[in-house]
């Protein structure tokens, strides 16, 4: 599974926009977790990835500095 | 003739040519003048009141009162705050799962005690609305567990799916004011702990949830 968030947490930050409203564009970064975190749950189901429930914090570990 | 300078029987007027009382100054076994420039105390001693040449009142002052200690300055202190319960937590499954100001916001029963007033900021990605449930904590049982406290606010699927929001604050909202607000009076007064229970009817499959507290005491 942490190579799974690795790839997952890497493949997020690529993602340039995270669409917060219908037709209302926002960054993905690390300032605002619930990007990164749903981007990453993204990741999960278009890999049909199991996961169990997890947050942002269980993310730190693969982020970037 | 100014204040302070000897007193003439005959000349006994100010600067101003106002006529003046005079007094005996036994240190100086001389009588002086007394003009609006001399002050007399609470304790009966006069005071001569020194002026610059700019026409300015030079005025010399003692603080008075107690040293402010550490412990005044804590009680006094204006406590403001913002605490991240829930960062971005996916839920996968229906299971309630709790939150709180001491194990999650990191703060002390004794620091949530002397905070005032309290504003939950939520933010549901979820596919799925998110339940709500907020609890003060029954201080005698526990302080961090749901179960044992009182129940001050619940509403099932308040929180929208995708891009719902909700701020549950103790402050009435105005005419116009948008379902993203709802009134809890209760979160204004004391409090040893807030615990927050998030639940969904439906398993979510996308998104996440976020919760904020904003503190002011």
């Amino acid at each position: 599974m942490d190579n799974n968030f690795e790839l997952a947490v890497n493949w997020a930050l690529q993602q340039q926009q995270y669409e917060i409203e219908e037709g209302v564009f926002i960054p993905v970064s690390k300032e605002m977790p619930f990007t990164v975190v749903d981007k990453v749950r993204k990741y999960f189901n278009i890999n049909n990835i199991e996961y169990s429930s997890f947050s942002f914090d269980d993310l730190i570990p693969y982020l970037p500095n | 003739m100014a204040a302070g300078q000897q007193y003439a029987k005959n000349l006994n007027t100010d600067q101003s040519f106002v006529k003046t009382t005079a007094i005996y100054d036994s240190s100086l076994d001389e009588w002086l003048i007394l003009s609006a420039n001399v002050v007399k105390t609470e304790g009966g001693v006069f005071i001569y009141q020194k002026g610059t040449d700019d026409g300015k009142a030079k005025v010399s002052a003692e603080l008075i009162g107690s040293t402010l200690t550490d412990s005044n300055a804590l009680s006094v202190k204006i406590q403001q705050d913002r605490k991240v319960i829930a960062n971005a937590v996916a839920f996968t499954d229906t299971s309630p799962k709790t939150y709180d100001l001491i194990t999650h916001g990191l703060l002390t029963e004794e620091q949530i005690r002397r905070i005032k007033d309290f504003k939950i900021s939520i933010n549901n990605t979820h596919d799925q609305p998110a339940t709500i449930a907020v609890y003060t904590a029954f201080r005698n049982i526990s302080t961090t567990v749901a179960a044992t406290g009182g129940k001050i606010y619940a509403e099932t699927g308040i929180v929208a799916a995708t891009s719902g929001r909700l701020i549950l604050q103790s402050a009435a909202v105005g005419t116009g004011a948008d379902a993203t607000f709802k009134t809890i009076p209760a979160l204004r007064g004391v409090h040893s702990n807030i615990i927050i229970v998030v639940s969904f009817a439906i398993a979510p499959t996308t998104g996440s949830i976020t919760m904020g507290v904003e503190m002011n005491g």
